[in-house]
């Protein structure tokens, strides 16, 4: 794809589109929830839509849990088969962290049904992870460890008979969290350049995806299993409400963050879409009473989503008090109702409420407002996923590359790169597992291997070298010369075209918080119930409330935003 | 001979180059064409290899203006910015070049991204690859000279038949290396790594 040719926001249908010096500042970027449009939601209307079937083809498990199983996802055109291998480890071998080596399960989602010496080769490769070498047929490789909070507990509560309680499910929402998940080539695994004609994998991460919400289906199994064996007749299955609230946990760390400033043109593709959503919805001109409704029945719940939300980080739990405050006025206030009766209403309810309200709570009311709209908005998912771009165009000449940074960089040229706290951070792969690391530049060893993130730096040396150049002279003239700039011209001519495909903060500013940026990612993943550790990671909860996979083929099984729990009286 | 993705070819490559002292840009260039070779079965990791050994001895240009015998350009690493330059200028760029392998990669992709027609010959004006309508011709299998001095020209319009067209499909193929040469490269990405501070370690997820 050329990038001239490449799309261009907003010139024919003039949508009211947010511009990007509002939407791509990390704060609000870190303020993103779950939409239809997140790839947990495609991934689920499209086994609504394609009657998926699965099945547990494989179970071989001792009365501890060690063995492994193999799950069908059955499409309507391909199998895709999760293998899982749990092992017995100690209490303390197990650890959320990347860099652990050992894992209560660990995972593959393979394409097409595996042989048994293809089951036999993953036995061994799949326990060691990175320092294994994968098949090209498997998609993912992955792992997971129980939950300590809660997994003893919930077995115990089954083995005897009676279902845990409420409130533990749904304060913890998971059996089991996931520390990485890799896809697309990773340590020998399949490309996804090789199968993406194939199907449904078209789409950004839907392989991820499959993966997790197959581990959550075994993750309900295997509980309900080890229940049994340990209760006997006694026992009884994970009740569907319940099992319905359990989700995958997952600890997100550094390692995500150099997806959405490597991958511009993605980065660019879903905000797109996200931004395209709401501009359709707020262009509508009259609402139904079923579509008024609808929006109201949705605020109420994510307002008790927002009160089941809770967490021990500091700042995340006064931002849910604000989401909480926030929603209540609006439900109770009367001009609610007067405004989706009026004209544009959505438009006029924005509006009236965006400056009463947090960015965060104005973010999650964008996810409720395109909820109700799957007709209309439901089609821009197959925009989300792009070739990208190699070549520079040609016939570029250095006036027009100076015309753009003028234009679309003016954020980065504003800012005093001279100050240590502009300077402060530098982002490195570590020698640990090729992960990626956040550094003290006034202190910690390893700057002149910095990976190029300083945007703004970049950006301002670029035009200081351009601005001595002859005007006519073309690009690449200029990067003979310079080749230091090539990096940062092809930024800046994507940046032309895809207007969203760039943050708009220094990030390696003393003010940067990288989960700002692990936010925006896993809101397009689908994640709920965020849960920040520290500005570097945080946990989340992925399927929490999706339908379970007898429950796939029901009517309404796609909707499923904001999950609440009936929680139990204490 | 080793099983390896494209994306890890990719990915290593990058580093490696960038190992050298290579801008982060040009190394994201070579990245291209190495997985892009890899994608069309053509050999690249003993060329790729060499080439940055050489580049390490300064016993390569890296300066499209500036080549010669001995230190001929690096195509291997400039093989991208030259297309876009010779199409730019619409010009018959000649010199010698380390690489012609890379180079044809380079005339490949930007043919298919921009519509350009390029033809590459041989010092004896003997032609070595070319482009037409999006597709890359070119006879790898008999049509490799290691180095030397080439023509580069932008040309429209010129019809040609003597040369193999290069399936650029997406055909599934599961890329083989050299597994000494592997480690080799994997070695060089190593060096761009820092080992983590004790802090750094700590406050990283699931702490």
């Amino acid at each position: 794809m050329h990038l001239k040719n490449s799309i261009q926001l907003n010139a024919s249908n003039s949508l009211p589109m947010r511009l990007p010096s509002k939407v791509m500042r990390l704060n609000r970027l870190g303020s993103f929830h779950q939409t239809r449009l997140s790839f947990n939601r495609q991934l689920i209307n499209e086994m609504y839509k394609k009657k998926w079937t699965f099945n547990i083809s494989e179970w071989n498990f001792n009365e501890e849990g060690v063995g492994n199983a193999v799950i069908k996802a059955i499409t309507d055109i391909n199998v895709f088969s999760l293998i899982v291998f749990c092992h017995s480890i100690k209490d303390e071998e197990r650890s959320d962290r990347v860099i652990a080596e050992k894992w209560d399960m660990t995972f593959s989602l393979f394409d097409g049904e595996p042989t048994e010496d293809e089951i036999s080769y993953m036995s061994k490769n799949l326990k060691i992870q990175e320092l294994g070498r994968h098949l090209n047929k498997q998609l993912t490789l992955s792992r997971a460890n129980k939950s300590v909070r809660i997994f003893a507990t919930v077995l115990e509560c089954l083995s005897n008979g009676k279902q845990p309680d409420h409130n533990l499910i749904n304060d913890i929402g998971y059996l089991i969290r996931t520390t990485a998940v890799y896809g697309n080539g990773k340590f020998g695994i399949g490309d996804y350049s090789e199968i993406q004609n194939k199907s449904f994998l078209k789409k950004p991460f839907q392989a991820e995806m499959l993966t997790v919400y197959l581990i959550r289906y075994f993750s309900i199994e295997i509980i309900n299993y080890l229940a049994k064996i340990k209760g006997g007749s006694k026992a009884v299955k994970l009740n569907n409400t319940l099992s319905r609230h359990i989700g995958v946990g997952n600890a997100t760390g550094l390692g995500m963050a150099p997806f959405i400033i490597n991958h511009q043109e993605l980065l660019h593709k879903w905000i797109n879409a996200r931004e395209k959503a709401i501009a359709k919805v707020i262009s509508l001109k009259k609402l139904k009473p079923s579509e008024q409704l609808k929006i109201i029945t949705l605020i109420k719940q994510a307002h008790e989503y927002s009160l089941q939300w809770k967490v021990d980080n500091k700042i995340q739990m006064k931002r849910i008090n604000e989401i909480r405050l926030n929603l209540k006025k609006i439900i109770k206030n009367k001009d609610t109702n007067l405004i989706l009766k009026d004209t544009y209403p959505l438009k006029k309810l924005i509006k009236y409420n965006e400056k009463k309200i947090s960015i965060e709570t104005q973010e999650l009311l964008n996810s409720i407002l395109i909820e109700p709209f799957s007709k209309i908005v439901d089609d821009l998912v197959d925009d989300m996923n792009c070739e990208e771009t190699i070549t520079l165009p040609i016939n570029t000449s250095i006036h027009n590359i100076i015309k753009i940074i003028k234009l679309k960089y003016s954020w980065a040229l504003r800012l005093d790169l001279t100050k240590d706290s502009e300077n402060f951070f530098f982002w490195y792969t570590s020698e640990t597992k090729s992960e990626p690391r956040l550094g003290n530049r006034f202190v910690d060893e390893g700057v002149e291997k910095e990976l190029p993130f300083d945007i703004p730096h970049q950006i301002q040396k670029c035009l200081k070298i351009l601005i001595t150049l002859p005007k006519e002279m073309s690009v690449s003239e200029a990067i003979i010369n310079h080749p230091e700039i090539r990096l940062i011209i092809r930024r800046i001519l994507i940046k032309e075209n895809y207007p969203y495909s760039e943050i708009q903060d220094n990030l390696i500013g003393s003010l940067t918080k990288p989960k700002d940026m692990l936010r925006c990612k896993l809101s397009f993943f689908g994640a709920s119930k965020y849960d920040p550790k520290s500005n570097l990671w945080t946990r989340i909860t992925l399927f929490q409330g999706a339908p379970l996979p007898h429950q796939i083929n029901k009517k309404r099984s796609c909707d499923w935003l904001f999950p609440i729990l009936k929680l139990d009286e204490k | 001979m080793i099983p390896i993705s494209l994306n890890e070819i990719f990915s290593e490559t990058k580093k490696a180059v960038r190992s050298v002292n290579i801008d982060w840009g040009t190394a994201h260039d070579t990245a291209i064409l190495s997985r892009w070779l890899a994608h069309h079965e053509i050999s690249f990791l003993g060329s790729l290899l060499k080439s940055l050994e050489l580049i390490s001895n300064k016993q390569l240009s890296l300066n499209i203006l500036s080549n010669n015998n001995k230190k001929p350009l690096s195509t291997t690493l400039m093989g991208i910015l030259l297309v876009e330059y010779v199409c730019e200028n619409q010009l018959i760029w000649k010199g010698y070049i380390d690489n012609p392998i890379y180079l044809v990669a380079a005339m490949g992709i930007i043919s298919y991204e921009q519509q350009v027609e390029l033809e590459l010959k041989d010092k004896n004006h003997k032609l070595i690859a070319y482009t037409q309508n999006k597709e890359l011709f070119f006879d790898f299998k008999s049509n490799i000279p290691l180095s030397g001095f080439v023509y580069l020209s932008f040309n429209k319009n010129k019809s040609y038949k003597n040369l193999i067209k290069i399936d650029i499909s997406n055909i599934p193929i599961i890329p083989m290396v050299n597994k000494k040469c592997w480690e080799k490269l994997k070695a060089m990405a190593f060096k761009t790594y820092v080992p983590e501070s004790n802090k750094s370690r700590i406050s990283g997820a699931g702490y």
